[in-house]
């Protein structure tokens, strides 16, 4: 037997395969159990089957990174191996996620809960970005919640190593309600800021309890930013009116909007500034963040597995609410069609994008 | 691509004195389970050609057998000494490393992270395989497909394949799973070049750099580093030790001053009383200069020298009698596996098959239903239709048949949830209804 078939059926002894807890156009999510140890996982089986073009490229760029990156605030990959011709990822159990922490109405939030969860959410998002890797697609049922109540970053499926420059990247990244303002004018050459954005408006929903942006289309997604923060000048962002996509977005004018969320205090106020500054080159770094006031004032960010967590068990639910409500899949267009489709196979991305559990 | 095993230092990661500390690159998984020492690559590539000289005789052997079997004249196996060599074996891969290069270069335009990768992915594969048991011609362009996707720049197979004269889709999608197999899923190669681009920046972050000097050397130090890929440093030093050696083999004046200056102005203090740690790059200079001469001694080496390309051929004709009958289609013995192979799945298929059965009469027992099926009635289970799920690609069936490499054909379910016996009871059905989500 060869080498590496051998290694494989050796890999894959390890770990026993149980109920199936979310299908979707690529993937499928079993639980698991490690015979060894007892301990629970979940497999994701990657069909990998009936592709043309051969292994799908979101499965590779997910294996790819999380081969590479460990960190308590990242999921794990325990290990891969493949059955015929599916490749299968076993990842470490995780319960639940933010999207239905904060959907959980029955749940009430304290400044130093949301503190928590950000801080978590910064430190796993400093470890990718110092290794030179962007996430491309944080929102909040990407960050998964564990038993202890530790956040862990999830799905690497669009991420993509930067700085080579001179090196295009697709700006049709980031589900639209969390993707930054320079992307929807077209930037093609983008940084770490990119995911701030991100976070930024995570930061914001976690205190309104809705979400932040809630554009329909890309130009009512800029409609909205710049109705809810006021249309930037050349001065707030030197440069924009110059990127591939740009064009006038009325002209609102510029109001105190962190007001609505006095309720976290004037540290977290301004660091919710800082991560949402128009101009990326002035947005606040993950590690910046980490450092800011807001972390080492009262109160101390709510110890783990003292968080809120939803108290009903969870039943199985359709494994990308986003896309039926409305939000935002992926957009394809222009050239490229292979690396397109696998940002977004299908108008509704069907996708087990995360675990879903019985 | 040899390296002698006696002039070389063992570097890895069990050499203390190599590890300047935890940094991204010590977490990779290319330090983690991709570098050797010299001697462990000659051991691992030796064992790997024994037993591939086994497998093709016995199998060569096994061969004869069945075209003799099907009445087939069959021509002797040949002599053991026409078995490849280790070296052999390298230097076919070194050829094939080298056409990586073209192709990227002059048929694709791809950028050198595309190419380097595909170098490194083909070297790779054949640390857990034999070009007796995979002919790098095949493999080769399969690195190459994968390694575009792996590194955000996807070429459509449509277009890949056109630039392949002997080339079809199946040939890249047969062997792309077993190459990711070998590669263990790590798909991330840390390449020395963004090192080398990250020395010439440090180089210029001195008082009076040298910066036209620099400018000057830079371009000769890549080709330095194009011709390290065709050697196993990579699977012995850190990207950030090739860069620097490509630097100091173009210029070494540049290196050594620049060397100079790092190390007196941040170890002042006695050299033996501090922690290797803590040293500047984590260990002595004359350690580094040592490492750097080594890299240099094999590019000049492995890197530099022509690919004889007779022998190559000379290699190639002898490959055609010596390659593993089982992985060339159109064998005897090929067809003999493969229908054993799907003869083993329909067995394990039928088993399944059983157990489903056997559930769904369990359940049905549970709610105490008056079923009686008549034993003598009962069929084989081995005769009943797979129970398979119906396949949907976005509610759309996927059409029934597929047949995938390694593979038995699947006969997909259109009707999907179940079978009915001959009594009209539905088997093993409702299994995706009961689990499956509404997405």
């Amino acid at each position: 037997m060869d080498l590496a078939v051998r290694e494989n059926s050796q890999r894959a002894a390890r770990w026993e395969k149980g109920v199936k807890v979310g299908e979707g156009t690529f993937a499928n999510v079993y639980k698991g159990i490690e015979r060894s140890t007892g301990r629970k996982v979940a497999i994701k089986k990657i069909k990998a089957g009936e592709m043309k073009d051969g292994l799908d490229m979101t499965a590779l760029r997910e294996v790819k990174f999380l081969q590479e990156l460990h960190h308590p605030n990242i999921i794990a990959l325990l290990d891969v191996f493949s059955v015929k011709q599916n490749i299968n990822l076993v990842l470490e159990f995780l319960d639940t996620d933010l999207e239905a922490v904060i959907r959980d109405k029955a749940l009430i939030f304290q400044n130093a809960d949301i503190k928590s969860w950000i801080a978590m959410s910064l430190r796993g998002l400093e470890y990718i970005h110092r290794n030179g890797v962007l996430h491309r697609d944080l929102k909040p049922n990407n960050l998964l919640i564990a038993s202890n109540g530790e956040l862990k970053i999830a799905d690497f499926g669009l991420a993509r190593e930067f700085g080579d420059a001179g090196s295009k990247m697709t700006c049709q990244v980031i589900t639209r309600w969390y993707r930054p303002p320079e992307l929807l004018f077209g930037s093609r050459f983008y940084s770490t800021a990119v995911d701030m954005w991100s976070i930024g408006t995570i930061f914001v929903e976690l205190i309104l309890r809705v979400p932040f942006l809630s554009g329909e289309t890309d130009i009512d997604q800029l409609k909205k930013t710049f109705h809810a923060m006021g249309t930037p000048t050349e001065q707030d962002w030197p440069g924009h009116t110059k990127l591939p996509d740009y064009h006038e977005i009325g002209s609102y004018p510029k109001n105190p909007w962190w007001n609505m969320i006095s309720s976290i205090g004037k540290e977290g106020q301004d660091l919710v500034k800082d991560m949402l500054k128009y101009d990326p080159v002035a947005r606040v770094s993950a590690r910046k963040a980490l450092e800011h006031r807001f972390f080492s004032s009262y109160p101390r960010p709510t110890p783990p597995a003292s968080l809120p967590k939803p108290l009903a068990e969870l039943r199985p639910r359709a494994l990308a609410p986003d896309e039926t409500q409305g939000k935002p899949a992926l957009k394809s267009s222009g050239s490229g069609a292979m690396k397109r489709k696998a940002e977004s196979p299908q108008p509704g991305r069907n996708v087990a994008r995360k675990l879903v559990f019985a | 691509m040899t390296i002698s095993n006696d002039a070389q230092p063992e570097a890895g990661p069990s050499t203390s004195g190599l590890t300047p500390g935890p940094s991204p690159y010590h977490e990779s998984s290319q330090f983690r389970h991709w570098r050797y020492s010299p001697s462990s690559l000659l051991s691992i590539r030796e064992e790997l050609n024994g037993k591939s000289v086994e497998i093709v005789a016995r199998n060569t052997e096994l061969e004869k057998e069945a075209q003799i079997s099907l009445g087939h004249s069959y021509t002797d196996p040949p002599p053991p000494t026409a078995y490849l060599t280790v070296s052999d074996e390298l230097l076919l891969l070194r050829f094939y490393c080298s056409q990586i290069t073209q192709i990227c270069r002059r048929g694709f335009g791809l950028p050198d992270v595309v190419e380097s990768t595909a170098i490194s992915y083909l070297k790779r594969f054949y640390l857990k395989n034999s070009v007796m048991e995979w002919h790098p011609k095949n493999i080769m362009p399969t690195c190459l497909f994968l390694a575009a996707k792996t590194t955000n720049y996807p070429i459509l197979m449509d277009q890949f394949i056109s630039k392949f004269s002997k080339l079809s889709p199946d040939d890249i999608l047969d062997t792309e799973f077993l190459v990711a197999q070998s590669l263990g899923f790590e798909f991330w190669v840390r390449s020395p070049e963004k090192a080398l681009r990250g020395w010439s920046l440090d180089l210029q972050n001195q008082p009076d750099p040298p910066i036209g000097l620099i400018q000057k050397t830079l371009p000769d130090a890549l080709k330095n580093l194009a011709h390290c890929l065709l050697t196993d440093l990579e699977f012995i030093y850190t990207p950030s030790q090739i860069g620097l050696a490509c630097f100091h083999l173009s210029n070494s004046q540049l290196v050594e001053d620049y060397l100079e200056r790092k190390y007196s102005t941040e170890s002042t203090e006695d050299e033996d009383e501090v922690e290797i740690e803590k040293l500047t790059f984590g260990m002595r200079k004359d350690r580094l200069l040592e490492i750097l001469s080594n890299i240099e001694a094999t590019i000049e080496k492995d890197g530099q020298s022509e690919i004889d390309l007779k022998k190559v051929k000379e290699i190639d004709k002898r490959l055609k009698n010596c390659t593993n009958p089982e992985k060339i289609p159109g064998t005897a013995l090929y067809v003999k596996r493969k229908r054993e192979k799907e003869t083993a799945e329909a067995a394990s298929k039928a088993a399944k098959t059983a157990k489903a059965a056997a559930a769904a009469l369990d359940r049905e027992s549970v709610f105490g239903s008056d079923l009686s099926i008549p034993s003598s009635k009962s069929p084989a289970l081995s005769d009943r239709k797979p129970l398979s799920p119906r396949v949907t690609m976005n509610g759309v069936p996927v059409t029934s048949g597929i047949t995938r490499p390694g593979g038995a054909e699947v006969a997909l379910e259109d009707d999907g949830m179940g079978v009915k016996d001959e009594n009209g009871i539905v088997m093993g059905g409702k299994g995706l209804r009961d689990v499956g989500l509404p997405l």
